[in-house]
């Protein structure tokens, strides 16, 4: 470890203390109309205690699968400079009435290769490695990602690929790089996960936090949101 | 000793440090004396970081550059905050101050790799628990000479079972200051690194003692005399720039360290700075580094082109295996001349694809032979092209002979290449490598009659008739070289309704679509105008640079340079420092996001040659030129544009200003300032 890295070392192993503010102490869980919190009710349990963190409950109203929840769920989460945790839409009862209950295993974190959304996450994702969670990491190629001056397959792609990995990997995490349109490569990945962690900047105009309403309106398991700080 | 340097234009000031571009101040931070490169790692760094010492032109068993530890971690030393770093670019000092947050401990430390002594590297850090201070104070390496008693030695041989060997010989002291408050580390390593033979242990030790008999303050006297000598030869000064100057010099720095004086250099493209491109030796070398060497350190040029001469019989024999005559020199090469470029790689989504450079980007073979042409033209050193520089020049003429197809027109062709825009693969008569070609036939045509007498007569007819029969896509009607057969009809993109430059067009579109589209990487059929200006159609330039130039993308690192220059000889010199900054920031702001793999280091002798040819105006073209031809065009905000080189043999600073040319010399010599020539004695007069 070198100098750097020992330095933030007090810093990795708690949550920001931005997070405390408004909101101290607390995991702001939103879900359906209903408050249905199902199957999830373990997870959330296992998040807050990483966190150390308590949490509150609001049901926000909406159709499931409409933009109108997906916006309301953007606005209230823009509101809380903590994490906010939103759970699949609920406001139908479960297709399979005693699913198990599901615990944190696995979480996915899409990173936009910045430095401030990696700045932001590694922190909660370093706590969630020190309790066993896996963790896989998850970048999705876009022009804004990938250097203008790019010389092309070959030397270059080998050391620009090494050189993300080298910056945004968090601990022992998985890092996989695709292409193609974030919300679907989340999606996809979603599957194998039981959690995803997306670091956002709390705005919420129309065209800004395109790929994290996106993913709200896909994935089928929680998306915990992360300010950036 | 003497402090730091006051003028901020010889330092590079890396401020504290960041996490994330941890591996990119290294590579900044590299010293290297031009046979052995350091990066500049903190003494105590450990895994996020890269503290590796690659030496030259030695490659481990899969022709990558052999990786050696760092011999300046210090395994004890207190884990501190970076701090501040100075590299003194006039020195080759690199400088530490970092203190803890608690101000409880301090590191101190000044290291450099000895120009004078290749293989050499000297570590002085002051280590404290206790002291505090708010400036930067350089170590005492003049008190810190230790008694040999005091010393351990330590051995490292990194000699994998195929490949090069690097045997280091490192004798540290660790002594504390009278007041016991601080711990004065002593550190001299030794390196000898060859690439086939066994480096010698007595002739290491030997060496080890020396360097430490002259001890830290002695080698630093000379490591002053040695980068004096070398920025005498080659400073350059933008006199109402200072930001900019202190980038180009940042380059230039590197460029000097990242070459030896002596031997075969392998140039690879990120130097001694970093381990991305495998330390694999390109085009980069020959065209775009050698160049700034040739007009400022010949032994160090000469030593890249003795890299080639040795790669003959390599590239000989892989002309022969494709049923050709000549040499054939491949477009990745590292130990023996045998062409490693890999067979696939990774597209930015992390998918493997097929690489086709080194099967079809041909024109290395030219450019080989540009570099040994452009060698002797510096120097007017014809003696060299009628030795071992000849054959550099006419076996891959031969090649070119032996490789174009006849049509039944009789006009020649090169089907199935890759120009410099490798946007587009698999082309037929790329005018850039057809044009070389044709250059490169001439002179060797040249060549034979100048060198190998009636006999090669009919060898010289022979090749200037293919060169005689080229296609070069050139239309007198529209002033343009047609890049490839058929580019024309490609969908007509420009970059700027897409984005600006840089702009990664095969990211954005999809590399089917830019294929498909006039998008181009970089300089191509522009290349031309810049390196073989003498062959290209008269005033074929403006016509070329307002064609290609919307249609460029600025992909790699080797395009804005060229442009800037090209654009400052048709006096369009506000779009052309536009370029020129962008190219001095590439490395600096990490604009290709792989700096932390080491300095490209081709990108500054593309920033010289846009500065000497471009904004100076310099001709330089043939090794009986009998007269320096200099045209200055500066920007604006330009005062004096202060150039140092050599020119047949003679040490100059040009001193070009809006509309004005001083040149210094120490031998007379015949300059050309706009049609007019004027006769110059020493010391210098003004000539326009």
């Amino acid at each position: 470890m070198n100098g750097h890295g020992t330095s933030n070392e007090s810093e990795r192993r708690s949550v920001p203390a931005t997070w405390k503010l408004g909101t101290p102490g607390v995991l702001l869980v939103l879900t359906g109309p209903s408050g249905e919190v199902g199957r999830w009710r373990e997870l959330i349990g296992n998040l807050a205690a990483v966190l150390g963190l308590g949490s509150d409950f609001e049901g926000v109203p909406g159709d499931r699968g409409e933009q109108r929840w997906v916006d309301a769920v953007v606005r209230r989460a823009a509101e809380v400079p903590g994490p906010v945790l939103v759970l699949p839409h609920l406001n139908e009862p479960p297709e399979v009435e005693n699913e198990l209950e599901r615990r944190l295993e696995r979480v996915l974190a899409p990173f936009d290769a910045s430095d401030e959304v990696s700045a932001s996450i590694m922190p909660v994702l370093q706590l969630l490695q020190e309790t066993g969670v896996d963790v896989a990491q998850l970048h999705v190629t876009s022009p804004e990602s990938v250097p203008g001056m790019w010389e092309g397959i070959g030397h270059h792609a080998r050391a620009w690929h090494t050189e993300l990995r080298r910056r945004h990997q968090v601990g022992p995490a998985t890092v996989e790089v695709t292409g193609g349109y974030p919300a679907a490569a989340v999606a996809t990945r979603a599957r194998d996960a039981d959690l995803v962690l997306m670091c956002w900047t709390r705005t919420t105009r129309a065209e800004r936090a395109q790929v994290v309403r996106a993913v709200l309106q896909v994935v089928d398991i929680p998306v915990l949101l992360i300010a950036r700080s | 000793m003497r402090a730091l340097p006051a003028d901020p234009a010889w330092q590079f000031v890396v401020e504290g440090g960041s996490d994330m571009r941890l591996r990119v101040e290294e590579s900044w931070l590299t010293t290297a004396d031009g046979s052995v490169g350091t990066r500049g790692s903190v003494e105590e760094d450990g895994v996020e970081s890269d503290p590796l010492t690659l030496a030259a032109g030695v490659y481990n068993e899969g022709q990558s550059l052999l990786e050696v530890p760092s011999w300046a971690t210090l395994s004890d030393a207190p884990i501190l905050p970076v701090g501040r770093r100075v590299l003194d670019l006039r020195d080759g000092v690199l400088w530490r101050e970092a203190i803890g947050e608690d101000s409880a401990a301090r590191i101190d430390s000044a290291r450099f790799a000895c120009l004078a002594r290749p293989g050499v590297g000297v570590l002085v850090a002051e280590v404290t628990g206790r002291r505090v201070a708010a400036s930067m104070v350089p170590p005492t390496i003049d008190a810190a000479k230790p008694a040999p008693a005091e010393a351990s030695t330590e051995v490292t041989e990194v000699s994998p079972r195929r490949g090069g060997n690097v045997l280091r010989a490192m004798r540290t002291t660790k002594r504390p200051a009278p007041d016991a408050s601080v711990n004065i580390v002593v550190r001299v390593a030794v390196h000898d690194a060859a690439s086939r033979r066994r480096p010698a242990r007595a002739e290491i030790d030997a060496r080890l003692e020396e360097a430490w008999h002259t001890g830290p303050a002695g080698l630093l006297v000379e490591q002053r005399r040695a980068w004096g000598q070398r920025w005498e030869r080659a400073d350059v000064e933008v006199v109402g720039d200072p930001e900019l100057t202190r980038v180009i010099r940042f380059g230039l720095f590197h460029l000097m360290a990242s070459v030896p004086g002596r031997g075969a250099a392998a140039v690879g493209a990120r130097g001694l700075t970093g381990r991305a491109y495998s330390g694999h030796v390109f085009w980069d070398a020959d065209v775009f580094v050698l160049p700034f060497l040739a007009a400022t350190d010949p032994p160090a040029a000469r030593a890249m082109l003795e890299y080639r001469i040795r790669r003959l019989a390599a590239a000989r024999r892989a002309a022969a295996a494709e049923g050709h005559t000549g040499a054939r020199f491949p477009w990745e090469s590292a130990t023996d001349g045998s062409d490693v470029t890999p067979r696939a790689g990774l597209d930015e989504h992390g998918n493997e694809v097929p690489i086709l450079t080194g099967r079809l980007e041909e024109h290395i073979s030219a450019d080989v032979a540009w570099a040994a042409w452009r060698f002797a033209a510096w120097g007017g050193r014809w003696a060299f092209l009628d030795g071992a520089g000849g054959d550099l020049v006419v076996d891959p003429a031969r090649y070119w002979s032996s490789r174009v197809r006849l049509d039944e027109k009789g006009a020649a062709h090169i089907d199935g290449v890759i120009g410099p825009d490798e946007y587009h693969e698999d082309v037929d008569d790329n005018a850039f490598t057809n044009v070389m070609a044709s250059w490169n036939l001439y002179r060797a045509a040249e060549l034979c009659r100048r060198q190998r007498g009636p006999d090669a007569a009919g060898e010289a007819d022979r090749l200037e008739q293919v060169a005689d029969h080229l296609v070069t896509g050139y239309d007198p009607t529209t002033g343009l070289y047609e890049q490839f057969a058929g580019y024309k009809h490609l969908e007509p993109l420009l970059v700027a309704p897409l984005g600006t430059v840089p702009f990664a067009a095969d990211v954005l579109l999809g590399r089917g679509r830019v294929a498909r589209s006039q998008l181009i990487k970089q300089a191509d059929a522009l290349m031309l105008h810049h390196m073989v200006p003498d062959i290209t159609a008269a005033a074929s330039l403006a016509p070329n640079l307002d064609f290609y130039l919307p249609r460029t993308c600025h992909g790699s690192s080797l395009s804005p340079s060229i442009h800037a220059g090209l654009l400052a000889r048709v006096g369009r010199v506000e779009e052309a420092r536009s370029l020129l900054e962008l190219a001095a920031h590439i490395d600096v702001d990490d604009l290709t996001g792989t700096t932390a793999g080491g300095l490209h280091v081709a990108n500054f002798g593309g920033i010289w040659q846009a500065l000497i040819h471009g904004f100076a105006g310099v001709v330089v073209s043939r090794p009986d030129d009998e007269v320096l031809r200099v045209e200055p065009r500066l920007p604006g905000e330009w005062k004096e544009l202060r150039i140092r080189l050599s020119w047949h043999g003679r040490n100059l600073e040009l001193r070009c200003q809006p509309s004005a040319l001083h040149v210094s010399t120490d031998r007379p010599l015949v300059v050309e300032v706009a049609g007019t020539r004027v006769q110059v004695d020493p010391p210098g007069r003004w000539v326009s």
